[in-house]
């Protein structure tokens, strides 16, 4: 696992549907095999830069871990990569996140197609006001799933580890559940569209130590799977979950700007960059 | 700032590694004296010493560990906190060699025949001066002193092997049942504890490193 840093700008350059010209800044390249290549990312807010020229791989079924201050981007890239700042009227984004061979950020790319292969799991559980069998089958419903609905539901409860404890109360709402239950039961729900990448925006922030144990445990298994990129402040739990750590960090400017990327263990031992090592110490801020 | 405590922590723990490292370095100089003399007090001093510095590497690890428990230092933190478990251990060992110089002192007692090699203060002079450099090293997170005092365990492998090899020569011209036998054996043992003290100070130099690096490499492998 090793991370080669260069100045190359041909990938990003060459790669389909590039938006805008790609400026030349370090690439964070990993030697295993990729689920995204991130060439140049930036995003604006208006005239407001929130994020400038990330360049970075992510590798297939790892646990990715971006790390920072608030206000340094790290959402904001987040929703990159399921096109969830579209939503967002004044947001622009130019630069290629190369997804299979496709630039997520490309105008001829279908947003709602890509939401269903990178699936989303937010910080507050948001279970829909259904029953936990309806949270899970809503999803494969929606996109016209023809198989054994029972079975994939069943599937994906047990995949998001919560079947155990939900598999006799299916009819019950989804909100009756604990929020560590309701944590996974989202889980599941992203994970009954069959997606390759699910992104976790601080998932356990609004839960006990307990819940938020399962969570992370649940991480590790579901990344034998899918490729996991989770948004979070909890350094341990990055430390924890993590494979992969990038560490962001927003200039006076306030944009946001990627520091370092590397392996978890060597960006909690021996980071190479002094922001990074003031960062994770709590000297910065 | 929210580092207060764990600054405060940290620092208790390095003057700490500080003081253990003048007691046992006081500990050398205490024990190749009562040689020197047959001061028989002095040696036994360092023998009854042994304990405290036993107990101040205990007290150092534990104040280590609790503060990595409450604290989960991470980067130069963790390898500052992981040096200093490695370094006390180490420097209770160099305790433990004084301890058994001196106690080859109290063996001999004020034996005659027991003749000395003047070249084992040569080794214990340079043996603590790896000792200080060591420290010093670790202290002023000094990659460049710790290399250099590495090199330093080679001018000890060398006196100890001219030592080894004299007292080896006197063992050989001896009769079977010379009281001479033991004395040599001791001296012998004296200056395997020096030996082992510069080893042990090339062992904290790696540490220093290692918390500047972040690399664990062994440097410069003793002969013996």
């Amino acid at each position: 696992m090793t991370v080669e840093r260069s100045t190359q700008q041909d990938d990003a350059a060459s790669l389909r549907g590039a938006i805008d010209q790609p400026q030349a800044s370090v690439i964070h390249k990993l030697d295993e095999e990729l689920a995204l290549e991130l060439r140049d990312v930036s995003v604006y807010y208006g005239r407001f830069q929130a994020l400038d020229s990330i360049s970075l791989d992510i590798a297939k079924r790892k646990v990715t871990a971006l790390i920072g201050p608030s206000g340094c981007g790290k959402s904001t890239l987040l929703r990159c990569f399921n096109r969830m700042n579209d939503l967002i009227p004044s947001a622009r984004m130019s630069g290629v996140i190369d997804y299979e061979g496709e630039n997520i950020l490309g105008d001829e790319v279908d947003a709602v197609d890509i939401r269903r292969r990178v699936g989303m799991v937010f910080q507050k559980p948001n279970p829909f006001p259904k029953s936990i069998y309806a949270n899970v089958a809503f999803g494969p419903r929606v996109n016209g799933f023809k198989g054994d609905l029972d079975a994939l539901v069943e599937a994906s409860l047990r995949r998001a580890a919560l079947w155990d404890e939900v598999h006799d109360i299916l009819k019950t709402s989804g909100l009756a559940l604990s929020g560590g239950q309701q944590q996974r039961l989202c889980i599941a729900r992203a994970i009954a569209v069959q997606p390759d990448i699910i992104l976790m925006d601080e998932p356990a922030s609004a839960l006990d130590p307990i819940a938020t144990l399962k969570i992370e445990d649940l991480m590790r298994e579901l990344a034998e799977q899918y490729t996991i990129i989770v948004v979070t402040h909890n350094m341990q739990q990055a430390a924890r979950v993590s494979d992969y750590t990038a560490f962001l960090l927003a200039g006076q400017d306030r944009t946001g700007r990627l520091v370092e990327y590397g392996p978890t263990g060597t960006i909690f031992t021996t980071p190479q960059e002094k922001r990074t090592e003031d960062y994770i110490t709590g000297r910065y801020g | 700032m929210p580092r207060t405590a764990f600054d405060q922590g940290l620092g208790q723990s390095t003057d700490a590694v500080r003081l253990l490292a003048a007691r046992v370095d006081k500990a050398i100089a205490d024990a190749m004296e009562a040689m020197r003399t047959r001061d028989m007090t002095l040696a036994r001093a360092v023998v009854d010493g042994d304990r405290e510095i036993n107990d101040q590497r205990y007290a150092i690890e534990e104040a280590v560990v609790n503060l990595m428990a409450l604290q989960a230092p991470v980067a130069s933190d963790l390898r500052e906190m992981v040096s200093i478990l490695s370094i006390v251990g180490d420097l209770e060992r160099i305790g433990d060699h004084a301890e058994g110089i001196a106690r080859i002192v109290l063996f001999l007692g004020e034996d005659p025949t027991a003749t000395m090699e003047p070249a084992l203060w040569e080794m214990a002079a340079k043996a603590q001066e790896m000792l200080r450099s060591a420290i010093t090293a670790f202290m002023e997170r000094n990659v460049k002193l710790a290399r250099t005092t590495c090199d330093l365990d080679d001018e000890v492998d060398a006196v100890y092997e001219t030592v080894h090899r004299h007292l080896i020569q006197r063992l050989a011209g001896l009769p079977h049942d010379a009281q001479e036998f033991d004395v040599i054996t001791h001296v012998l043992w004296a200056s395997h504890n020096l030996e082992r003290i510069a080893d042990r100070a090339t062992n904290i130099c790696e540490r220093a490193i290692f918390l500047v690096t972040g690399k664990l490499e062994e440097i410069n492998v003793s002969s013996y």
